[in-house]
């Protein structure tokens, strides 16, 4: 069965104004200037990828939404401070991926922690029936309490390590190290459950 | 070795699934974003509005205020007197004095223009007997005093146009009561209503289709709370449907009359707006998640999947303070039974609304991130009949229609909200 999933969306090509994915600097100039216009062209070109960023840490789209206005805000007026070494969507990652624990941070998202018994009990719930892709996945992910999912996100998807997400989060370097352990059994012991009938079918 | 290679492969996985994640954010991020790094602009255009719109009402009132009634010209009115002392022959001639030359070349001009044919002797800054000039305006005056000498009613607001002379008086005495109500504006004079409205109404709305979304759970879930990913409204259920609900008004009103059949009114009111809403899904941008706090609440975290099926009402209603202008037509003598209708305008605060959202930055509902919209317009369109009670009273009643000029969301370009009230008005009016 098709599922519809409203949070992916097609790319789009015809929301860049006059500024191209190669004149960054025109567009960060402008931008610095506070011109409606070219803040506006930054914004969506950036906007669709941002927000899954944002939504994988987020409860809720809401929340994802929050993150990315916060985000953006923190871009336009840090904007000074990009020195043009790495790609422009990098920096603006970091920012929004620093935004958004700053968000589960302030809303103490981050403190309620889950039991793995707890948590099981999730994956007796809504159970897809189909193969497991990688949009699959980020929806299983989604379902991980707030801390195991953020630890996930930051070592396995943004590639930090677990003393830089011990220093993010304000957890220790161990405690990440075994959130994230949880998380990784519990995603796969899920994956594991929903593969095998399909794995018994082919026999 | 092949639980290693199973992990690399699901970060892998998660790797990839990630890059490629694009979601479409709502317009009110960009909305929000845009309000903070041009603060100035937005408030400038609302406030400015706003500014710029008490100001013109007021000068409309000072102007208004200002301005001098339509009286007869002193020279028209000598001019009819010697046409009607001319039509009655020699005995009119002793009664009616004669024509007066007028003291300045304007008046000359007018009484030129009114009698084409008279002769009228030039302006001569010389008197050109001995009587007093305030008894040679005296014949002038007490035309007008004449004319005056029934009391009327001018206007909705109303008021009387001076005393009656005494019977018996001498055209002095009549003179003299009226010169001070001939050189004020006699018929600008206040009137106070007091009124309230009950009616009903819906909205005019404009909304995208609602989006039927993935629900992910607020906090961890139980076995009886399984999350759901597929909890969405039957497409053809998805959207809104509506109810009326009882609305109010209440207010005090000064009216002010123009002339003898237009009036304008300002005041202050209390209204309160209201309507059920009948939804199936949900806005984009709102928060589902959260604790039940009332039973009745728009999409409570574990009433989701059964209300995006069903549907749920929920209750909005807006208190606003306002300030109205109206302009109205009378139909009929204000001593009797008449009709009145009435058109105007007015600015709107609101001081409260029942909350919609679900804010988990405060754990609380609330109309959150400003999303409805504080200043506000409302346009009006009443017809009253009026039934005096006594010289100075009446009581109205009459169908009424108000609309809400402006969205009440702001930010929010997916809902286009301009609710409109139809209902019957009933006020108790005194006249000054």
């Amino acid at each position: 069965m098709q599922r519809f999933n409203p949070y992916i969306c097609p790319k789009r090509d015809n929301l860049l104004g006059n500024y191209d994915h190669e004149d960054d600097k025109a567009l960060i100039r402008d931008c610095l200037r506070n011109q409606a216009a070219a803040q506006k062209a930054l914004y969506e070109r950036f906007s669709s990828s941002m927000m899954g960023v944002c939504y994988r840490y987020a409860r809720n789209r809401a929340d994802a939404e929050d993150m990315l206005q916060e985000g953006f805000i923190r871009v336009f007026t840090h904007l000074s401070q990009y020195r043009s070494e790495g790609s422009l969507e990098g920096w603006i990652r970091r920012i929004m991926v620093t935004t958004a624990i700053n968000f589960l941070n302030r809303n103490k998202h981050l403190q309620q922690q889950m039991e793995i018994e707890q948590a099981g009990a999730i994956a007796a719930g809504g159970q897809p029936d189909d193969a497991l892709h990688g949009r699959e996945l980020l929806e299983l992910m989604h379902r991980l309490p707030t801390g195991y999912r953020t630890v996930l996100n930051l070592y396995a998807v943004e590639g930090y390590s677990h003393k830089e997400i011990g220093q993010m989060l304000g957890i220790a370097e161990s405690t990440s190290r075994s959130q994230y352990a949880r998380a990784r059994e519990l995603l796969a012991s899920w994956r594991k459950g929903q593969l095998t009938p399909r794995q018994q079918g082919d026999k | 070795m092949d639980d290693e290679r199973y992990d690399s492969e699901l970060e892998r996985q998660l790797r990839e699934a990630a890059e490629g994640l694009h979601i479409e954010p709502s317009e009110r991020v960009w909305a929000g974003i845009s309000a903070q790094l041009h603060p100035r602009r937005r408030k400038f255009l609302w406030w400015g509005a706003a500014a710029a719109t008490l100001a013109l009402l007021l000068a409309l009132g000072v102007y208004l205020q200002r301005r001098p009634a339509r009286q007869p010209v002193a020279g028209q009115q000598a001019v009819q007197e010697h046409r009607h002392a001319s039509a009655q022959g020699g005995a009119g001639k002793k009664a009616a004095p004669q024509a007066i030359p007028p003291a300045t070349p304007d008046e000359a001009t007018a009484h030129a223009a009114v009698v084409p044919g008279v002769a009228v002797p030039p302006p001569t800054a010389e008197v050109p007997d001995e009587q007093p000039a305030v008894n040679r305006a005296l014949p002038v005056l007490s035309g007008l005093a004449a004319q005056t000498s029934t009391p009327t009613w001018i206007g909705d607001g109303p008021g009387i146009l001076g005393p009656e002379p005494a019977g018996g008086q001498s055209p002095e005495a009549s003179a003299t009561a009226a010169l001070p109500a001939a050189s004020v504006p006699r018929h600008r004079k206040l009137s106070f209503s007091v009124f309230f409205s009950p009616s009903s109404g819906y909205r005019v709305m404009k909304e995208t289709p609602l989006t039927p979304v993935s629900l992910a759970p607020a906090a961890p879930s139980s076995p009886s709370n399984p999350p759901s990913l597929t909890a969405a409204p039957p497409a053809e259920k998805a959207g809104t449907r509506q109810r009326p609900d009882f609305s109010w008004a209440i207010g005090i009103r000064t009216g002010l009359s123009l002339g003898s059949h237009t009036y304008f009114q300002t005041g202050i009111s209390l209204q309160q707006t209201a309507y059920r809403v009948l939804t199936y899904g949900t806005y984009p941008g709102y928060t589902l998640s959260g604790p039940v706090r009332r039973p009745n609440m728009f999409l409570a975290t574990r009433a989701i999947p059964a209300a995006l099926q069903r549907g749920v009402y929920r209750k909005n209603r807006y208190l606003q303070a306002e300030i109205p202008v109206m302009a109205g037509w009378r139909f009929g003598d204000l001593h009797r039974t008449h009709l009145s209708v009435a058109a105007g305008a007015g600015i709107s605060y609101l001081l409260h609304s029942d909350p919609l959202i679900y804010s988990p930055k405060s754990d609380r509902y609330l109309t959150d991130k400003g999303l409805i919209r504080p200043v506000n317009s409302l346009l009006h369109l009443e017809t009253a009949l009026h039934i005096p009670l006594g010289s100075r009273t009446a009581v109205s009643l009459g169908p009424s229609v108000s609309y809400q000029l402006l969205s009440s969301y702001r930010n929010f370009d997916e809902v286009k909200e301009h609710p409109y009230q139809i209902g019957i008005t009933a006020g108790i009016h005194w006249r000054r």
